[in-house]
């Protein structure tokens, strides 16, 4: 944590500094009228300082935000791009400003500096207004303009202010990892200088050991130099945990970590207190659902599946009528919940945990980070950052469990797979409870397929099969599929089954089950015809006999990378398949893949294949794992390694076999 | 970079707007008659599965005074049959901020119930209709009723607008892919004036005229399909094109087109005081062209800078004909940008300086079937080109003689990656008019031999006796195929393309890492070059310790087409290209050929697609070639495309099988 300035003001327009924040990773600003002067080293650049193989790079991008007036937030940029490709000119030709009502864009200058020195001004007239959206209540313009004379070699120039009425720096990010590298980037901030008690602090992510320093005018100011572009990578962390930026904010005191969650937590659970009361009602309700339950588990399953089945979850439901949002929003309590039996995704945690206490249980809210944004980190006191999520914190025997029916497709006993493995808060009055939340193995995450299958002398295959889902899977299966008609579903479905299996495939006799269950397995079953599946020479034929796995890929290709692996959650496969050999073939070799498990067992592949008696079948098994003993982050500098694993895994799953042909089939 | 993060701004606000529920406000205002009419229909049954809506009213009036003020309504009903259907339950009505405004526009969803929910004002989005453009005067309003609808449901809506404007031309699509119940497009005119219509994509549709209005209609209108490889849906969907004259004595300021060298002289009059010269735009234009010795090397100088201008669109006054009329050459060689008409202009005002007389193009782009020569419009075209006169001297292949202009070398300057003597493969074939006031006919742009749009590569690969391969590859590409190497190779960042060169070898060869990729675009002939060094273990499998199996095809397999649906709708349209391939193979030591596939050789009029194998010492020599002739095949040939590609197919997954010795 850190503090730079102590000041105050309350008021904060939520819109408007949402759009300060998105503004601000574009924005631009200079107070004077006249441009820095361009070095000649400048002009002879030939090659980028920071990435070789950029296309353009900022030469330096300053921001300065002015938060002095009581009134209104400013914005200043000044950015100088040095162009190197084609590319890079095309990335750099257009500029569009857009601002909100209650915005201003003013002093819009740029120019561009020719390789020999030449420069081209910004004509005031080419800098067009438009509006961009108008509707009740909204309105948002753009200026714009090109930038003339452009060329390769060119330096680009470009700089306004932006006003923004009535807003503040308040929650505010400063982006320092641009999409393109930044030979240097700096943020100069002045905090409001009024009357008051609040005060701005500010937290770095991925910034080194930069920090705001003290600088003229009553500025601080925080820099970065040689800032590499930011780009995504497959299986990465979320953005947020990767990308550099600063994250601003106004509060009334510079709390202490520990203090400030115990502040939360006390609050949280006091403000709570009256949602989870077990009223007569909660308890009429839970003592019919638990009925017949006799151990801690079953009473906790069947509230988990009294609060999905009996109450209509308007943030996954199909159809939510504008009465029943209405009733939602009105609802204040579990027992307002269980009345109506309609509530949002949170009204549905808290009468699950409000129906746990009438069950004698000890249940809480937990407050928790959201996986897929940004992880809970404590030693950072503020909740608008940190909190992404929140569950159900039950305590069976000694130990505290989560809960979240409020998650429709996640079955008893996981949370959504972003609430996992997240430090949380479980709130309490007078202590701070914090305690990380399970990662579900990768069992409970299971992709199950079983085919039945028949290979034709010319390489056709032929069958039918079974593919299954479970867990985390399932719940994407599910999400994914939300909402579209059954003729849509099977699409989508078919030509996952194309890329799969072979884009030749013909997937006729589809069914799809449990698409809208909360908690079933997601299913599909079909009938496939296959030309070309196997390929054919003079007197063999080859094929895979992992038929589900025809047309992978191995997870990773790209030679190198810059972040770290990142996998959701663990997760595993199982195939069974059988396969009818064509008459007046052998097999050449029946070998299978040898098994492949790292050091760790976070990775296990093993795969059996055998031959009924009368060599007319073959049968394959495969079971595959990945993430086991929750290792789901792996560094960049293993990449290498975890690159391998995958292309061994893929490897095997490719593996080839060989069928001689003896006699010519007669088709008996 | 502000231009990346601007449209993903605009995003989140569209997405706010348009994907948040939409609140009906007078919810007790009845649907209109028609609405309510057009909601009683029963609606068709279709041979085609999963039709998402069908169209129960699709209609418009436009009535033209004598001052030429067109007033326009739409109305429009479609019922939801399907869950994605709701995307359907969208209003919108474009117009042009200059000189048309919407006057009114409200939307009703009955539904299934019965119940009805009124959309007004409130509901409206009023959106820029390019986003992209730095300035575009033409807007989209929009009500949405997605997030309300849901299957049985009919959504309707109404139009106004009004314009004033100097055309006298209209179309209008009795259908897009929807099926539509009917359909009906009316033309209300003075006293007197009379109107012209063509049908296109279907019989004629003869109005019913009554004094001087005119109503053409169609009805129960079967779905149209979407297929991979299908014409453009301006080639299969009815469509209706009007023209109207006035009287003599009245609305003068109206413009009529009677045919297509009325066309050519209106723009040829927009666009040629637009070709201004000074003494800046001269001394670049022979520049550029100091050092070149033909008149083929003048042009191609020239084209290539104003290929490399950038593509800045800024559009105003487009009922006023604005859009049709370029800057100043001087003005766009000034601050160097400017759109397609901008880049013409300014390509013919600096061959000007040469004494190279040249004209400006009008055509559609991203469609060679769009414009049609039984209507005389400029309304027919969205882009604009330049027709260069040459000499005998000069030969290309797209090269048009021209009846009273001569000879026309037809370039595209908007497009960035094809040289001059191509032209681009959306508008091969495509109508065209010369904009000069002698002209009175469309032209054909060429069509560029599949020989010249022709993809070549080598690769030189050694196999090691653990399966391991380490390899080399040279792929030169020219014409169209070239064009798309430049394309990519300029689009992206040189590491998103090598990434992109990584995945693609790493496509045939799992697990391939490249160690060197190098490109060579070549301004002189238009190819463009690339080399590429990899290596990938375990390419060959290994059985039973003795055999090897692998494919010798070891990038670009050609199977990645597939035809898997058993019937086809429309014909399937095919390009002119030219591939072929040698892939040498050095065989791992102490193994020899135990089995080769055989050749292959198949042959159809439009393509013809060939393999061979042959072995000399320790070496195996691949080859294949295809030959794709620009060709569409009627929907009932669709086996012959399935059965040649299907062969293509196994040809390139065949395996040689390797025995140690």
């Amino acid at each position: 944590m850190n503090h730079v300035f102590t000041e105050h003001r309350s008021c904060l327009v939520s819109f408007l500094s949402a759009l300060v924040l998105m503004m601000a990773t574009t924005a631009i600003v200079g107070q004077d009228k006249d441009w820095r002067p361009v070095t000649t080293e400048e002009l002879q650049m030939k090659t980028p300082k920071v990435d070789a193989a950029a296309d353009a790079e900022a030469m330096f991008w300053e921001v300065r935000v002015d938060d002095s007036s009581p009134d209104e937030l400013a914005l200043a940029n000044y950015v100088r791009v040095k162009i190197f490709t084609e590319k890079g000119k095309d990335d750099f030709s257009k500029h569009d400003i857009p601002f909100a009502k209650g915005t201003r864009i003013r002093d819009v200058f740029a120019r561009v500096t020719k390789p020999d020195g030449t420069t081209v001004l910004l004509n005031k007239d080419d800098v067009l207004e438009r509006e961009i959206v108008r509707s009740s209540g909204l309105k948002i313009r753009a200026k714009s303009f090109a930038l003339p004379g452009l060329e390769v070699g060119s330096i680009v120039e470009y700089r306004y202010k932006e006003i923004i009425g009535s807003a503040q720096a308040d929650d505010m990010r400063l982006i320092f990892q641009r999409d393109i590298p930044v030979e240097n980037i700096s943020y100069f901030v002045k905090p409001y200088s009024g009357p008051g008690q609040s005060a701005m602090g500010y937290y770095p992510f991925n910034m080194g050991n930069t920090k705001f320093e003290k600088d003229k005018g009553g500025f601080f100011r925080a820099t970065m130099t040689n800032v590499p572009a930011f780009r995504e990578e497959p299986s990465m962390l979320p953005e947020d945990e990767v990308r550099s930026w600063i994250y601003l904010y106004y509060a009334p005191e510079l709390p202490k970590a520990d203090e400030y969650w115990a502040r939360i937590s006390k609050m949280a659970y006091e403000n709570t207190k009256g949602a989870l009361k077990t009223t007569d009602e909660v308890k009429a309700a839970t003592a019919q659902a638990i009925a017949g339950a006799s151990t801690d588990d079953e009473k906790l399953r069947k509230i988990y599946d009294f609060a999905k089945s009996q109450i209509k979850n308007t943030t996954y439901a199909d159809k939510v009528t504008d009465d029943e949002k209405k009733k939602v929003r009105e609802s204040k309590t579990a027992t307002d919940t269980l009345r109506i039996k309609l509530g949002s995704a949170g009204d549905v945690d808290l009468l699950f945990g409000a129906m746990a206490r009438a069950a004698g249980f000890d249940a809480r809210l937990a407050l928790s980070g959201d996986r897929s944004e940004l992880f809970l980190d404590r030693t950072v006191p503020n909740y608008k950052l940190m909190l992404g999520s929140s569950c159900i914190a039950v305590k069976v025997g000694n130990d505290w469990k989560f809960y979240s029916p409020a998650s429709y497709f996640v079955p008893f006993g996981m949370l959504g797979w972003s609430e996992e493995q997240q430090l949380a808060l479980i709130t309490d009055p007078k202590e701070m409870i914090w305690q990380k939340t399970p990662l579900s193995p990768s069992e409970l995450s299971m992709e199950k397929r079983t085919g039945k299958f028949k290979l034709l002398e010319d390489g056709t295959l032929e069958g039918e099969a079974r593919v299954e889902f479970t867990g985390h899977r399932a719940a994407a299966h599910k999400n994914f599929n939300r909402g579209d008609s059954a003729a849509e579903q099977e699409k989508t479905l078919k030509n996952w089954i194309r890329s799969n299996i072979l884009n030749t495939a013909e997937v006729v006799e589809f069914t799809i089950e449990n698409v809208s269950d909360p908690e079933k397995p997601f299913v599909y079953t079909f009938k496939i015809r296959v030309p070309g599946y196997a390929s054919r020479t003079g007197k063999r034929l080859f094929f895979q006999p992992n038929v589900f796995e025809r047309n992978s890929k191995p997870r990773f290709d790209a030679n190198a990378r810059k972040y770290d692996i990142y996998i959701q959650y663990p997760y595993s496969e199982k195939d069974d398949v059988t396969l009818e050999l064509p008459p007046g073939f052998t097999l050449e070799n029946a070998e299978a893949p040898a098994p492949i498990k790292d050091a760790q067992g976070i990775g296990v592949h093993q795969t059996d294949i055998g031959v009924s008696k009368d060599g007319k079948t073959l049968v394959y098994k495969r079971n595959f794992s990945f993430g086991n003993g929750g290792f789901i982050r792996f560094g960049a500098a293993s990449y290498p390694v975890v690159k391998n694993l995958f292309e061994t895994f893929n490897k095997a799953d490719v593996h080839q076999m060989t069928l001689r042909q003896t006699t010519v089939a007669d088709g008996k | 970079m502000k231009k990346k993060t601007f449209p993903s701004f605009l995003f989140a606000v569209l997405f706010f707007l348009l994907f948040t529920h939409v609140e009906g406000v007078r919810a007790d205002d009845p649907p209109p008659g028609w609405l309510q009419e057009a909601a009683r229909m029963a609606v068709s049954k279709y041979e085609m599965k999963d039709v998402p809506a069908v169209v129960l009213r699709n209609e418009e009036t436009v009535s033209v005074s004598s001052d030429g003020t067109v007033t326009r309504v739409r109305r429009y009903a479609v019922k939801l049959l399907l869950r994605e259907g709701r995307e359907e339950a969208l209003a919108s009505v474009v117009y042009q901020t200059d000189g048309e405004k919407v006057r009114d526009i409200n939307a009703w969803l009955i539904r299934a119930s019965g119940t009805p929910k009124y959309y007004g004002k409130k509901e409206v989005i009023d959106i820029a209709l390019r986003d992209n453009d730095l300035y575009n005067e033409a807007r989209v309003k929009v009500i949405r009723a997605v997030g309300d609808s849901d299957v049985g449901d009919v959504f309707g809506f109404e139009t106004t607008t009004e314009e004033r404007t100097v055309f006298s031309q209209f179309q209008f699509s009795f259908q897009n892919d929807l099926p539509v119940m009917y359909s009906r497009f009316s033309l209300n005119l003075p006293s007197g004036w009379r109107a012209d219509s063509v049908t296109f994509n279907r019989d004629k549709v003869e109005p019913v005229v009554s004094g001087s209005s005119y109503t053409w209609e169609m009805r129960d209108m079967q779905p149209i399909p979407l297929e991979a490889g299908s014409p453009s849906r301006s080639s299969v969907s009815p469509r209706l094109a009007v023209s109207f004259f006035p009287t003599q004595a009245t609305a003068t300021q109206i413009k009529t087109f009677a045919n297509w060298g009325d066309v050519a002289r209106w723009m040829s009059e927009l666009e040629d005081p637009q070709m201004t010269v000074d003494d800046t735009l001269a001394g670049k234009a022979k520049d550029l062209t100091a050092n070149a010795k033909t008149e083929l090397e003048r042009i191609r100088a020239i084209s290539q800078y104003v290929q490399q201008i950038q593509y800045i669109s800024i559009q105003i006054g487009a009922g006023r004909g604005g859009g049709y009329r370029p800057h100043t050459a001087t003005e766009i060689f000034a601050k160097s940008y400017g759109d397609c008409k901008d880049k013409a202009n300014l390509m013919r005002a600096m061959l000007s300086v040469l004494r190279i007389p040249s004209y400006m193009v009008s055509i559609t782009a991203d469609d060679s079937t769009y414009v049609r020569a039984e209507w005389a419009s400029p309304h027919q075209f969205n882009h604009c080109i330049i027709a260069i006169k040459v000499s005998d001297e000069t030969k290309a292949p797209s090269v048009v003689t021209h009846p009273t202009l001569g000879r026309l070398l037809i370039f595209d300057p908007t497009d960035a990656y094809t040289p001059v003597g191509d032209i681009p493969e959306d508008e091969q074939g495509s109508l065209a008019l010369i904009d000069h006031k002698d002209t009175d006919a469309l032209v054909t742009v060429p069509v560029i031999p599949a020989e010249l749009n022709r993809l070549d590569r080598n690769v030189e690969i050694s196999l090691g006796t653990d399966g391991g391969i380490t390899g080399k590859l040279n792929e030169r590409t020219s014409g169209q195929s070239a064009a798309l190497e430049r394309g990519r190779s300029r689009r992206l960042s040189s590491a998103d393309y090598n990434r992109m060169i990584e995945s693609w070898i790493s496509r045939g060869a799992t697990g391939a890492k490249t160690s060197k990729i190098e490109t060579r675009d070549s301004n002189e002939d238009g190819n463009f070059n690339l080399n590429v060094e990899f290596s990938a273990a375990s390419y060959g499998q290994l059985m039973q310790g003795k055999l090897m199996v692998f494919k010798p095809a070891v990038v670009s397999r050609l199977d990645r087409m597939s035809f898997t649906e058993g019937k086809r709708f429309h014909p399937y349209v095919i390009e002119a290209s030219t591939y072929s391939e040698s892939v040498k193979i050095k065989l791992p030591v102490g193994f020899g050929v135990d089995e080769m596939p055989d050749a292959t050789n198949v042959e159809t009029a439009f393509g013809k697609y060939s393999t061979s194998y042959t072995v000399s010492g320790e070496y195996l020599t691949f080859t294949r070639s295809m030959k794709l002739n620009r060709s569409t095949i009627p929907a009932d040939k669709y086996d012959s495309i399935r059965s040649f590609f299907g062969r293509v197919r196994a040809a390139e997954q065949a395996p040689v099988v390797l025995v140690k010795k």
